[in-house]
């Protein structure tokens, strides 16, 4: 696992957001996959792919290797604790959790850290994974957090909206 | 053999959140009944506006229920097979939650009892819900007992099946 301090990481920052980080979550969640695969099941245009393909390479967060005649992606357990942007306090980001860490751009993410403020936002992205992997229900997250099942559930419907298919394939390989 | 279609909060929720609430009205109204639990009005209705949430979202879901799209049901553990069901799984989700079990809430037991009771009646049932943990705990609490005639949809991709024929 790579592990890194926030200390000039800036950088990286936005690649945490948006098409960058739908096709972290998916290649870490399908565990391999090429541009090919990306372009059908998230539905980027292929330019835009090999643009994003080579900040991710080029910063680390992805690798890619030839095999036959396609490159296949692969992205590494990382792990960055990221402090204090707008809508989030201190927070560890893995490929698992890195959508409900971009779902603090959406309506129901921005709600959400207004209401509650930025470090509970952090500990719903913390527990994000747990859920995904099936170790904990919505319910029992809204009661970890002392927040009502309602706000739980619009913060997974926006998460589910930014990459349906990295969602449906998490699930399944965590059913494996 | 008739037959009931079981819906948790996260569907009402998800559907009108991304605005296919008609569709899905379409879909309940179809074939079988829809029943929920009072938990989920709570949950979907109640609590969202006693905490003043912006929009008319809780009011919108309010219609499902007040135009008998969905109708709420008392779940009823005086059979000693659906309580049986009903603590198995909640023991089954603290468990693999790592939480005590009297921290297991009561909308998902709410939607286990439903499901073991008309079930046991030799209906067939079909429930809607996303949550993962849920699902392998019932799934597994159901086999376990030998009942049969339960169907689990994740409401997700129910959600994301009326997206995509709305935009058709």
């Amino acid at each position: 696992m790579t592990s890194k301090s926030p200390e000039g990481m800036e950088h990286l920052l936005p690649t945490f957001h948006g098409q960058s980080a739908q096709i972290l979550a998916y290649v870490a969640a399908k565990g391999t996959a090429t541009s090919e695969d990306i372009r059908k099941d998230l539905g980027i245009p292929r330019s835009t792919i090999y643009k994003l393909l080579s900040q991710l390479v080029k910063t680390g967060l992805a690798t890619r290797e030839k095999v036959g005649n396609v490159d296949e992606v692969r992205v590494p357990d990382f792990s960055f604790v990221i402090k204090n942007t707008a809508y989030i306090a201190e927070c560890k980001v893995t490929p698992r959790n890195i959508l409900a860490f971009d779902s603090a751009h959406t309506a129901a993410g921005k709600m959400f850290a207004e209401r509650h403020g930025p470090e509970k936002f952090a500990e719903f992205v913390a527990l994000y994974d747990r859920y995904e992997s099936g170790a904990t229900t919505s319910q029992l997250m809204a009661r970890e957090l002392g927040v009502t099942r309602y706000e739980i559930e619009l913060l997974l419907s926006d998460i589910k909206s930014i990459a349906p298919a990295v969602v449906n394939i998490g699930r399944r390989s965590h059913r494996r | 053999m008739a037959g009931v279609r079981i819906v948790d909060s996260s569907l009402l929720i998800e559907a009108d959140h991304r605005k296919v609430l008609g569709p899905l009205e379409a879909y309940l109204r179809s074939s079988v009944g829809a029943i929920a639990p009072p938990r989920v009005y709570e949950e979907t209705v109640s609590e969202p506006k006693s905490l003043g949430f912006s929009g008319s979202s809780p009011s919108r879901i309010e219609r499902l229920f007040s135009d008998n799209v969905v109708t709420i049901e008392n779940p009823d553990y005086s059979e000693s097979e659906v309580s049986d069901t009903v603590d198995k799984v909640r023991e089954c989700i603290a468990k693999k939650a790592e939480k005590q079990v009297h921290l297991v809430e009561l909308a998902d037991l709410q939607l286990v009892a439903l499901a073991a009771s008309y079930a046991k009646k030799g209906e067939r049932v079909e429930l809607i819900f996303r949550d993962k943990l849920l699902k392998d705990c019932l799934a597994s609490v159901l086999k376990g007992k030998g009942i049969s005639g339960v169907t689990i949809t994740d409401s997700s991709m129910l959600v994301r099946e009326l997206l995509s024929k709305r935009h058709v």
